[in-house]
């Protein structure tokens, strides 16, 4: 039976940048809390961390006649169908796709090599003192006994709307919202209904995989394979083809120095 | 008690046409959505307004427990038969004592008609609505002599509005939500938030340390500079405003002072409760 | 005289076989690295983690020997003449069955090009290596061109290793024995290296 794709549905006009998802996740997951200190912002921690799967960005929009939009933007691991960081990773079984699609991680599989943390086109995978990279695991544990995300369940709003992707996102197209996310990448496994362009919510305009990463896995990997293998058969071919450079004995020699 | 689920209800019905939504999430304590609808009929219990019906008698209906009548509509304010039931008819203001409504009711230090005043520490000299300028009948907490117990007014060493508020993470002065971590993780000290202009003119830049001043006290605050708060325009002048949440003290270290310690020892007339939602402060850039 | 004539010294021998060694391990410690399909090879290090310590330390035994070899033999590297550019005109004689011998010293002119990429790679790698091991310390857009880099790198060295490894043993005998015991006989320095036969006092 054919597995549907879950993920999340942000709708963006609904967060009231509570938190709770930041916390609840934290619950879940039995991560202690950050120390933090107060940089002039509502957003603490402020940036992804070891300890903090998710968290809500306060973006405030100007416009020149000083009227403020506050956008609140749940920051978190997007479960690309593409993933950059499944792609890079040399361990097998490090970073996997669970059969609903999720972008899970298992730390014991991990190298510690953080090819990952630069992989992502979102900079979403941390690495912590344990020396193994974290992220969102969109709770496969909760989803894989038929519960939601710890976030999804704290969400006071239905911000955070979990479920059978095609549908939410039908839903919410239905609805006249702008979806970010829909096909990129494969699709992401969090898609964003957002009220501005992706840049006013911090989101990169068209997230695609990292030049360099793509061109190391899909370009230079196969080439190389074919190159060393190629220059393997060139030494054969010529020792078949010319033999080596025999030493004549004393005197006698094929070509001795060019001066006779 | 029925909270929890009744709370998440989302049920569109509007059965009296009034746009009361019953089955909408749940009006404490008992879905009562309009208080004292019992003044919205006559002593029969028919509504004034049979157009706009809030609750209405129905003397025919039968109860489970074989008495006749009931109210329909909204969660009518007590079960007891209309007014004009002479053995059991209640009046409708129940609450109230006497049970009837009141412009000017008896106990208040102050009234009989809503006034403007301006708070006791303001930046106008005069209350253009009023001849009053502040509400004479505040309560003033002087008695003990105490030097907090100043207030300044239109005073140069404070020029800036100030106002205190909550914040979604911490509850009330913090005392105890402070000492969970992960909430202390997402509000961990105490902050001022200022507008550009003002954060401009007194060269405080977003994340610096300021102290916040009174005429009572001082404490030190993390700048918050945002677009989100502009000057007022109050009598022709440009009004600067600042806000402070008051759910950070001492008892938990490295968080900063409690904004309370800033505010008025002034407080309303009927309800004492202190004047902390306006009073004059300055701020100083402390690097 | 006897029937050999020294070619490398001490030094320049050790220092090989540690760059020899240290690039081994390098290869095997960072195939799995460069790509899963070479995650078996993390075995022989205990695991990707050991494969990692490993990389590292190999890479930095490889860097320092490298370059100690590089600046050991910078002198003859960088000098360059006629006999030079007739080598690269006909390739060394190598895709010829009678080949004309050039008059080369102590390195021909495809030696001299093999040590100045090696000298150049094994910097580049070892700046690569370094951002690859502490990427929190620099910007994003520069790691991910610094992996890419590092790969690019080690695959061009590999591929001209097969051809080192090819010339150095079964492709010219009697060259493995200079860089083994230091001594080479005199037949193949008057073969191979005339130029500079003449200079270390054959005839």
């Amino acid at each position: 039976m054919a597995q549907v794709r879950v993920g999340f549905l942000v709708d963006t006009s609904r967060c009231i940048g509570c938190r709770s998802c930041q916390v609840a996740c934290k619950a879940w997951n039995h991560m202690d809390a950050d120390k933090t200190v107060e940089k002039g912002s509502y957003e603490n921690p402020t940036d992804l961390t070891p300890n903090l799967y998710n968290r809500i960005r306060f973006l405030e929009n100007a416009d020149d006649r000083g009227n403020v939009k506050w956008l609140f933007m749940n920051e978190r691991c997007v479960h690309c169908g593409d993933a950059g960081c499944m792609k890079i990773c040399p361990s097998p079984g490090a970073l996997h796709r669970t059969k609903e699609g999720i972008v899970a991680f298992d730390k014991e599989k991990c190298i510690s090599c953080k090819y990952c943390v630069s992989a992502c086109p979102f900079n979403i995978p941390r690495y912590g003192a344990d020396e193994k990279v974290t992220k969102c695991h969109l709770c496969f544990d909760r989803v894989g006994a038929g519960r939601v995300p710890a976030c999804a369940q704290a969400c006071p709003t239905q911000t955070l709307q979990f479920g059978g992707r095609d549908a939410m996102i039908a839903k919410a197209k239905g609805a006249g919202k702008k979806l970010y996310g829909e096909s990129a990448l494969e699709g992401l496994g969090v898609v964003y209904a957002l009220e501005e362009k992706p840049e006013a919510y911090g989101l990169p305009t068209d997230p695609s995989i990292p030049t360099s990463i793509f061109l190391w896995k899909d370009v230079v990997r196969p080439l190389g394979i074919l190159g060393f293998w190629g220059s393997v058969a060139a030494v054969v071919v010529h020792y078949v083809t010319y033999g080596n450079r025999q030493l004549e004995e004393d005197g006698k020699g094929k070509g001795g120095d060019a001066n006779g | 008690m029925p909270c929890a689920g009744l709370m998440a209800r989302r049920v569109r019905k509007d059965p009296t046409g009034l746009g009361l939504f019953p089955e909408w999430a749940w009006a404490w304590p008992v879905n009562r959505r309009i208080l004292y609808n019992r003044a919205s009929v006559d002593l029969s219990g028919k509504p004034y307004n049979v157009k706009k019906a809030v609750i209405y008698w129905n003397a025919n209906a039968v109860l489970p427990d074989g008495k006749l009548g009931k109210w329909e509509g909204d969660v009518p304010d007590g079960p007891w038969p209309p007014m004009g039931d002479e053995k059991e008819g209640k009046k409708p203001y129940i609450m109230r004592a006497d049970g009837v409504a009141a412009i000017f009711g008896p106990g208040l230090k102050d009234g009989p008609f809503p006034e403007h005043y301006e708070p006791l520490e303001c930046p106008v000299q005069e209350n253009l609505l009023s001849k009053q300028r502040t509400n004479p009948a505040s309560k003033m907490f002087s008695d003990g002599g105490l030097p907090e117990d100043v207030y300044a007014t239109c005073d140069t060493r404070y020029p800036y509005v100030a106002t205190t508020y909550r914040v979604t993470e911490h509850w009330q002065t913090g005392v105890i939500s402070r000492n969970v971590p992960w909430l202390l993780e997402l509000q961990p000290r105490q902050f001022v938030e200022m507008g550009l202009d003002l954060a401009k003119e007194k060269k405080i830049r977003n994340g610096d340390t300021v102290e916040v001043s009174s005429a009572r006290g001082k404490i030190e605050a993390v700048a918050v500079v945002t677009p989100r708060f502009r000057p007022f325009k109050v009598a022709g002048s440009t009004v600067h405003g600042v806000g402070l949440p008051w759910c950070f003290g001492w008892f938990t270290p490295g968080v900063g002072d409690s904004a309370n310690l800033l505010t008025p020892t002034a407080g309303d007339a009927n309800t004492m409760i202190p004047e902390t939602k306006a009073f004059m402060v300055n701020i100083k850039a402390k690097g | 005289m006897g029937k050999f004539v020294e070619r490398f010294n001490t030094a320049e021998r050790v220092l090989h076989w540690f760059v020899t060694a240290s690039f081994f391990t390098l290869l095997l410690s960072g195939l799995g690295l460069y790509s899963r399909l070479f995650h078996g090879y993390f075995d022989l290090f205990g695991g990707g983690a050991g494969a990692i310590l490993a990389h590292k330390y190999a890479g930095a035994v490889f860097f320092i020997s490298s370059l100690m070899l590089f600046f050991n033999h910078a002198k003859e590297m960088f000098t360059f003449d006629e006999d030079d550019r007739k080598w690269f005109r006909s390739l060394g004689g190598y895709l010829s069955k009678n080949p004309e011998h050039i008059n080369s010293g102590k390195f021909n002119a495809g030696q001299k090009g093999f040590g100045i990429f090696m000298g150049i790679a094994t910097l580049l790698l070892g700046v690569t290596g370094i951002i690859n091991w502490i990427p929190e310390s620099f910007p994003r857009a520069l790691v991910q061109f610094s992996l890419l880099l590092h790969g690019l790198l080690f695959l061009a060295f590999v591929m001209l290793m097969v051809v080192h490894v090819y010339l150095t043993t079964i492709g010219n005998p009697g060259t493995l024995e200079g860089m083994l015991y230091g001594n080479v006989r005199r037949i193949w320095a008057r073969t191979h290296h005339p130029k500079w036969y003449k200079e270390v006092g054959g005839e």
